[in-house]
């Protein structure tokens, strides 16, 4: 199975939101990284045939997916940025619809709707309406709405938002043992989900695609460049004047500041191993959630 | 599709405002009932003496009675119940009543003559008179038929908006919440979100419209039959249709029908205009993101004409057009049916009610059409 997006541009007025995107994707774990605004989500939608490209083409096994039509979505788990419920349903009843809506028979939908509740850890709640639910509790809802028709291509956008640090490692295992088979594209700021699962990552900024490589290989590409250095307050102002700068931990013997630079940026400085939150932080030059 | 109607009727009925403004128009249908606790009343038996051909002596006594009252200088209806009032004025109609068919058959006759024969006008009062000639000439006879008189009654002054109200507040959400709670991208990325989901959610838009109206006509059915003990007067001949002491909305109606086949026409056609206005309502909430605003313009399409004519009576010829068309005047019948009115289809009149059923039907079935094809090519922002 492969997932060609052919030249693709989405076009908002006057902005372009997402231009000449090329890429192809087969089995396994995609993770789109990029900052806020970059066009992930647009891209997102795109892929999960909710939004039409303005030119270009995405093909499944050179198909177009929009001539697809019912026959590609059978084959999509989405889950979008901002996911809706319905409140007053319950968890269970949400997911019994979203089967029926993805073409499940009742007597399979049951059979995969407590499947997924138990994927999810929301079994126990099954029965309670999902506006009791917390923000954690209705994300991993979306996620298994989206897992429910085991799905060939699954798209999620932000899916670890509201999720706390076990419930993460959880979702990023699930995702791992899934992939083996299926074409999973996910967009995160976060970057710690996608370091341990994903296979190739697409860094996107401006609406235009920056790199397809593997981790290892994007690492490799800033090898040498990140550095790791103990400062007091007056030299690390210095620094972040003069450098990119990565993670800052302060510490009472002062701060530990990893910088990126292609030259040693202060005496004591050593070369360190980077890390994806040092390849983000130089390919986006932001600040990086963790 | 079974699985996916089901939910979407879950969806339509499980609102908590459906249910608060069923509880209040409940509350308006109760007082409508105790406003109007004087005619509730089974004059049956009294009526029953005068089922036969009204003599000279019967009128006579009718005018006795009101001469004696005026010269008391007292109102007749200080002095009676209002159903014996109803009696009296319901005899004194069976002359009216025969007078003006005879009236309106010979005015008919001489408009006739004044135009040219091929043209639409001599068509159109030619056909006016072979239905009154079908229809025959009234009976002398008086008739008890109140309990469907009210039942009339409460269809035509409540059943819009009732019927309006529950097809507002139930389907201008359809849509458009989905558009506002951000569902939209799940059911859109959905094998069955674009087709199928149209289809329940236009079924389910159906049976609701559907259920509500028979949820009305079922409750009025069984008030009446309980508050009058019985259902008589359904064979009884349309024109003599009136509650006690009002007026005969139907002895002008060019159709031969008996009341209980004018209560299956008007229920009929009754159920049709509202799912004709709960498929307009659909149409407006697949463009708009807020149901408020689907609400409002829907509720606007309903309402407008019906205040100008029926609570306003403003005459215009624009509104007159309006309303003829209107979605209010259609799920109320009445009107449709009240009166002789041709419209010219291709130079032949063709009877008003057959028109509007073609119109509605075409309309409804082009919004239809239109919701689907919005929504399945809809993208999500």
């Amino acid at each position: 199975m492969e997932l060609t997006i052919q030249n693709i541009c989405k076009r908002y007025n006057d902005k372009w939101a997402i231009h000449q995107v090329t890429a192809e994707l087969d089995y396994g774990v995609y993770g789109l990284l990029g900052p806020n605004g970059a066009g992930k989500t647009t891209l997102l939608r795109m892929l999960a045939d909710v939004l039409q490209p303005t030119s270009g083409s995405i093909q499944l096994n050179g198909q177009p997916i929009g001539a697809m039509g019912e026959s590609y979505r059978d084959l999509l788990g989405y889950l979008p940025q901002h996911c809706g419920f319905y409140r007053q349903f319950t968890g269970r009843a949400f997911l019994m619809y979203i089967a029926s809506l993805k073409g499940l028979d009742k007597k399979t939908a049951a059979l995969k709707v407590g499947e997924m509740l138990e994927l999810v850890g929301l079994r126990d709640v099954a029965k309670q309406k999902i506006e009791s639910y917390s923000g954690g509790m209705r994300q991993r809802l979306g996620i298994a709405q989206a897992l429910l028709n085991d799905p060939k291509v699954i798209v999620m956008d932000e899916p670890t938002v509201g999720l706390d640090p076990q419930e993460r490692i959880r979702f990023r295992n699930i995702l791992s043992e899934m992939s083996s088979n299926r074409i999973v594209i996910l967009s995160t700021h976060i970057v710690s989900d996608i370091e341990y699962v994903a296979k190739d990552l697409l860094l996107i900024k401006e609406g235009r695609l920056l790199k397809q490589e593997r981790l290892v290989s994007l690492l490799e590409n800033v090898r040498g460049v990140v550095w790791k250095a103990s400062v007091d307050e007056e030299q690390f102002a210095v620094l972040k004047k003069k450098y990119r700068i990565g993670n800052v931990l302060r510490e009472a013997e002062g701060i530990e500041v990893r910088i990126l630079a292609q030259e040693q940026p202060i005496v004591g400085a050593e070369l360190v191993s980077p890390s994806v939150e040092d390849l983000y932080s130089y390919y986006f030059n932001e600040e990086f959630a963790v | 599709m079974r699985q996916l109607l089901k939910y979407e009727l879950i969806k339509l009925f499980w609102r908590k405002s459906v249910l608060i403004v069923f509880l209040l128009l409940m509350c308006v249908y109760g007082w409508i009932l105790f406003y109007n606790q004087e005619q509730y009343v089974d004059a049956s038996k009294i009526y029953h003496p005068y089922a036969r051909s009204m003599t000279e002596a019967d009128y006579k006594k009718v005018e006795s009675i009101s001469r004696k009252a005026m010269e008391k200088e007292e109102s007749m209806s200080d002095r009676l119940p209002l159903h014996e009032l109803g009696l009296l004025y319901d005899i004194a109609h069976v002359q009216h009543r025969k007078e003006h068919y005879a009236a309106s058959l010979e005015q008919i006759r001489e408009e006739l003559s004044t135009y040219a024969q091929n043209t639409f006008e001599y068509k159109k009062i030619a056909l006016a008179e072979q239905l009154l000639i079908d229809k025959g000439v009234p009976s002398d006879e008086v008739y008890y038929n109140k309990p469907w008189a009210n039942i009339m009654y409460m269809h035509d002054q409540l059943g819009v908006l009732f019927m309006g109200a529950m097809i507002l507040i139930g389907i201008a959400p359809l849509y458009s919440s989905e558009y506002s709670s951000r569902v939209d991208s799940l059911l859109l990325s959905s094998r069955h979100g674009r087709r199928k989901l149209v289809s329940a959610k236009c079924y389910a838009a159906i049976i609701y419209t559907l259920a509500f109206s028979s949820v009305f006509a079922l409750l009025t059915l069984s008030v009446h039959a309980f508050l009058f003990g019985n259902l008589d007067g359904s064979q009884t001949p349309l024109y003599s249709l009136a509650r006690y002491v009002d007026t005969f909305d139907f002895q002008h109606a060019p159709f031969s029908l008996t009341v209980g086949q004018y209560y299956l026409i008007q229920l009929t056609i009754h159920a049709l205009g509202c799912i004709a206005f709960a498929m307009a309502v659909m149409f407006i909430s697949s463009i708009s993101y807020s149901s408020f605003i689907t609400f409002m313009i829907s509720g606007s399409i309903v309402a407008i004409p019906y205040l100008l004519l029926d609570v306003r009576n403003v005459r215009h010829p624009i509104t007159e057009w309006l309303v003829t068309y209107s979605y209010s005047q259609f799920i109320r019948v009445s009107n449709m049916f009240s009166s002789f009115k041709a419209v010219n289809v291709g130079g032949e009149p063709v009877l008003y009610p057959f028109v509007a059923l073609c119109v509605v039907t075409i309309v409804t079935l082009a919004l239809i059409w239109g919701t689907r094809a919005i929504f399945s090519r809809r993208q999500s922002c």
